[in-house]
């Protein structure tokens, strides 16, 4: 029927931050994991400290297993997948019941990959499940604002993640395009400057390099 | 009959600005027989309109919203009315008026008082007199004993209240033996604060009793609210956003012309 | 219907996906569990259908007219039919109504009517739910699951679809708009019933709203939309008790209300359904008298009946209960939810004594019933098939007309011993089918 209110809105924006933050942690752990075949030590530490989130692990097992399941921990991956639902369940009657049950699949799945013996399987098909919960809002969800605040959410998580955690600089201006093209498209209220401003610091791989700070900086500050 | 001068108004400060304020306004005289109006004004600071409407007890409300933030409230009354208890005229009850309400709900003690009181004998209104006789003597009256939300049998089983509270007791007294009774809320001779009393109904009219001061209502009462009791009248409720500590000031004033 | 026991672990997969459960609170804290689903349906024939569904019209539009009655002109009281202590005693009643006709009359929209059939087949009224009665999405989904696992099933037995529901929904809800958007009202995502107002909302097409979504302005409510256009609401559809409905005329100090929403409605600008008030008439007390309400408003002979029932304020029926309080039931008129419900056989010859005591002090706050025993529905424990007590909420929609959903919520108890059927004691729900021959 056509009107969001206020707080609606502000669920879709963080429902596709967090699904987003989800799904980028997800890729970034498979890394950092893959490392550990031929390391055996990786700098766990040094992840924590790009992602900007406390090392309260204290040892290498502890991290890999408490970053994915500890609900306790606000910078899990179980933590942003529970936040993605608490925003999903809420807005039902916009993104459609089919679509919020792919939500609920992930859930579910994260907890059977726990006690997984192919745990990075299990994984994957969590992440399968948020492709299926993306396809399924674009074409369930009728109302173009929920879509492109949905969007312009995961987006603004993408570019702080993909910036964080050096993804390529190719990756980073694809997020960074998408984002630019979206955000427009929301009723959002953003200040157009710092838009510009992050692109003028991922430019290049070298200015990427230089401004990451400046650049996370700059999106924290994109709606205020 | 008299001619009177009737002013009342309600401040409202808040320790913080609140915004979204949504309110009713009940501090309105009554048009009745009784109880005619002339020349009455009202104003709202902040400046605002009020929308009009008649509750099921037959008081006007007035309602109204701030959405900016403000920190000042005032409601502003006055007017002049002729009052003449001679000129009431027969009207229905509503049955509602004969049963227990929320803040006026039989009590063992107030069972036990009651007892003393064999059932209607010599008419509906000489028992209801009967009743506040008896309860004004038993009752003290105490500035501050009691608050809005005070019920009748609470009052009762401290022994002291005020005008709110004797009306309530004597409101459930009345409707135990089958009488049918109501709360008002409005104003006496002299300056200071709202008063409360009694309505009982028989035979198709209704009589004020005010037991605070033990006598039959008489020209000098000016009624601003009716209904079961207390809750229902009111004269201003209000729900607002924010973390304020509100500080209410009441000031009323009835003269005669 | 049997094959679909086989498919149990894939229908309750399917339940979970969908997320398919109800909240409830344990010390204090908020806890979603799956309701508890048997495949096993509970069959209700063409034919028992249709002699269910004319009692039910019957007894929903003679509720609407005593209501309205009650609201306006008491006939009822005044003729004696019925005692005017049972509605103004009532918590139900509503005097902040007195003289409110709400939007084409209708008091009562959805109307969830309880009934249990007894084990000699015959159907029996057990009580009248018409404030907000929950539980139509439980069957609306579970058919929808059921039927993608065993398509089979389903085309063999001839089953009338039920999926109907948000539609019939939502043409109630346009038969009292007032001319703006649908919204349904929910108090919050921690609400037991979460789950149906947000289903409900999707399949009616309508808004679910919070109450701080909603304002209301010069007598007029809005929906606060985040780019600053409000939109006018038309109908609410609220999953909230009437007293916390508007803390201005209601409960002061409701927190979850919406300030000024009476007076809108009072204005005519907006359609609440269920209506402010309507608990006057699905008293435990005033049950007693819905027959003689049948025969009054409507002028005809009650269809479906009521489980006998004895009010203690009368003098013979109290003789008869304590005379016979063994075998009877004890309701306390104040209880919801499966509380406050006593069969006399359980207790000692003391508390009989007590109890006997507490209804000859408190005969209003009683009623006692004969104890119908129900026919037991097949229902699987562990892997077995075992007989447990089961009754029926049947949903009757009044918009223009009134219809029945030709389905309903079948509770059962998990509990072979008792009678108390209520999902938030524990039990679980069946689909109920209506055979289209």
């Amino acid at each position: 029927m056509g009107a969001i209110s206020l707080e609606k809105s502000q669920q879709m924006y963080w429902l596709g931050r967090y699904t987003e933050r989800v799904f980028t942690t997800l890729q970034a752990y498979n890394i950092l994991f893959d490392e550990t075949v031929d390391e055996r030590q990786v700098l766990y530490d040094k992840f924590c400290h790009a992602m900007g989130i406390p090392d309260v692990y204290g040892s290498q097992a502890a991290f890999f297993e408490n970053f994915l399941f500890d609900a306790k921990d606000n910078s899990s991956v179980v933590s942003s997948l529970e936040r993605a639902f608490d925003n999903a369940v809420v807005l039902r009657d916009e993104i459609s019941s089919e679509s919020l049950s792919y939500i609920h699949l992930a859930i579910d799945q994260m907890q059977a990959a726990r006690t997984s013996k192919e745990r990075l399987l299990d994984l994957q098909v969590v992440m399968d499940y948020l492709y299926a919960f993306w396809g399924s809002v674009d074409d369930r969800a009728d109302s173009e604002v929920c879509r492109n605040l949905m969007k312009c959410g995961r987006y603004v998580e993408r570019m702080d993640l993909y910036v964080r955690l050096r993804f390529s600089h190719a990756e980073v201006e694809r997020a960074y395009y998408k984002l630019r093209g979206r955000i427009g498209k929301t009723g959002l209220l953003y200040q157009e400057e710092k838009l510009d401003y992050i692109g003028e610091c991922i430019v290049t791989e070298e200015a990427l390099n230089e401004n990451r700070q400046k650049a996370l900086s700059c999106l924290a500050q994109l709606f205020s | 009959m008299r001619k009177v001068k009737f002013s009342y108004s309600m401040e409202l400060q808040f320790s913080q600005p609140v915004w979204q304020h949504s309110f009713s306004l009940l501090a309105f005289p009554l048009r009745l027989p009784e109880q005619q109006i002339g020349g009455f004004s009202w104003s709202l600071q902040p400046e605002t309109g009020l929308n009009f409407q008649q509750d099921s007890f037959g008081n006007t409300i007035g309602s109204g919203r701030f959405d900016a933030p403000h920190t000042f409230f005032l409601y502003e009354m006055s007017g002049v009315a002729w009052l003449s208890q001679s000129r009431r005229k027969p009207e229905p009850c509503l049955p509602f008026y004969r049963y227990p309400s929320a803040a006026c709900r039989m009590t063992v003690p107030l069972q036990n008082f009651l007892q003393q009181y064999p059932a209607v004998q010599n008419g509906i209104l000489q028992q209801a007199i009967e009743l506040m006789q008896g309860l004004h003597q038993q009752f003290r009256y105490e500035t501050g004993s009691t608050s809005v939300s005070t019920t009748a049998g609470d009052a009762f089983a401290q022994g002291c209240g005020v005008c709110q509270d004797y009306a309530q007791i004597l409101i459930t007294l009345c409707r135990a033996q089958g009488i049918a009774a109501r709360y008002i809320a409005g104003m006496i001779f002299g300056e200071g604060a709202t008063h409360a009393w009694v309505e009982v109904y028989d035979n198709g009219l209704w009589h004020g009793l005010d037991p605070t001061q033990n006598k039959l209502v008489d020209d000098g009462y000016l009624k601003l609210a009716q209904g079961r009791d207390c809750l229902d009248c009111r004269l201003n409720r209000g729900v607002f956003c924010g973390q304020a500590v509100q500080k209410q000031r009441v000031y009323v004033n009835l003269e005669e012309l | 219907m049997f094959e679909l026991v086989e498919h149990t672990a894939a229908i309750n997969k399917q339940l979970a996906r969908y997320g398919v459960r109800f909240g409830i609170y344990k010390n204090n804290e908020f806890h979603e569990q799956l309701f508890p689903f048997d495949t096993i349906p509970r069959v209700i024939p063409a034919d028992e259908f249709d002699f269910l569904e004319k009692g039910l019209i019957q007894r929903v539009n003679a509720l609407n007219a005593f209501l309205a009655d009650i609201y306006s002109e008491k006939k009822i009281l005044k003729d004696g039919i019925v005692p005017e202590e049972f509605v103004y005693s009532s918590s139900g009643y509503l005097p902040q109504c007195e003289g409110i006709v709400p939007p084409a009359g209708i008091f009562s929209h959805i109307s969830g009517i309880d009934l249990v059939q007894a084990e000699t087949g015959e159907w029996y009224i057990l009580e009248d739910n018409l404030r907000i009665p929950s539980g139509a999405s439980y069957p609306l989904i579970a058919r929808e699951l059921t039927r993608r696992v065993c398509p089979d099933v389903f085309y063999v037995n001839k089953i009338r679809d039920n999926r109907n529901y948000g539609e019939l929904l939502r043409e109630t809800m346009e038969a009292v708009n007032c001319g703006g958007i649908r919204v349904i009202l929910t108090p919050g995502r921690y609400n037991a019933a979460f789950f149906e107002h947000s289903y409900l909302a999707e399949k009616t097409d309508s808004i679910l709203a919070m109450p701080q979504d909603l304002y209301v302005e010069d007598n007029v409510v809005y929906y606060r939309s985040y780019d600053g256009k409000p939109q006018r609401v038309g109908v609410i559809y609220r999953r909230i008790s009437d007293e916390y409905l508007d803390p201005l005329t209601f409960l002061p100090e409701s927190v979850i209300g919406v300030p000024h929403l009476m007076d809108a409605y009072k204005a005519g600008n907006v359609a609440i359904m269920n209506t402010p008030g309507n608990g006057v008439a699905d008293d435990k007390g005033i049950y007693y008298f819905v027959p003689k309400m049948i025969q009054y408003y409507l002028n005809e002979e009650p269809i479906l009946k009521n489980a006998p029932t004895y009010l203690p304020m009368y003098e013979e029926d109290k003789a008869y209960v304590l005379e016979n309080l063994e075998k009877l039931v004890i309701k306390d008129v104040a209880e919801a939810g499966g509380y406050g419900v006593i069969f006399g056989r359980d207790l000692n010859a003391e508390n009989l004594q007590e109890m006997k005591d507490l209804i000859c002090r408190e005969p209003r706050r009683f009623i006692a019933q004969e104890i119908i025993y129900f026919k037991d529905l097949t229902t699987m424990e562990n892997g077995a098939a075992v007989e447990r007590k089961a009754d029926l909420r049947a949903f009757v929609l009044t918009g223009k007309t009134t219809k029945v959903w030709a389905s309903g919520l079948t509770r059962f108890s998990r509990n072979p011993e008792s009678f108390v059927v209520n999902s938030s004691q524990g039990g679980g729900f069946k689909d109920t089918w209506v055979l289209s021959r």
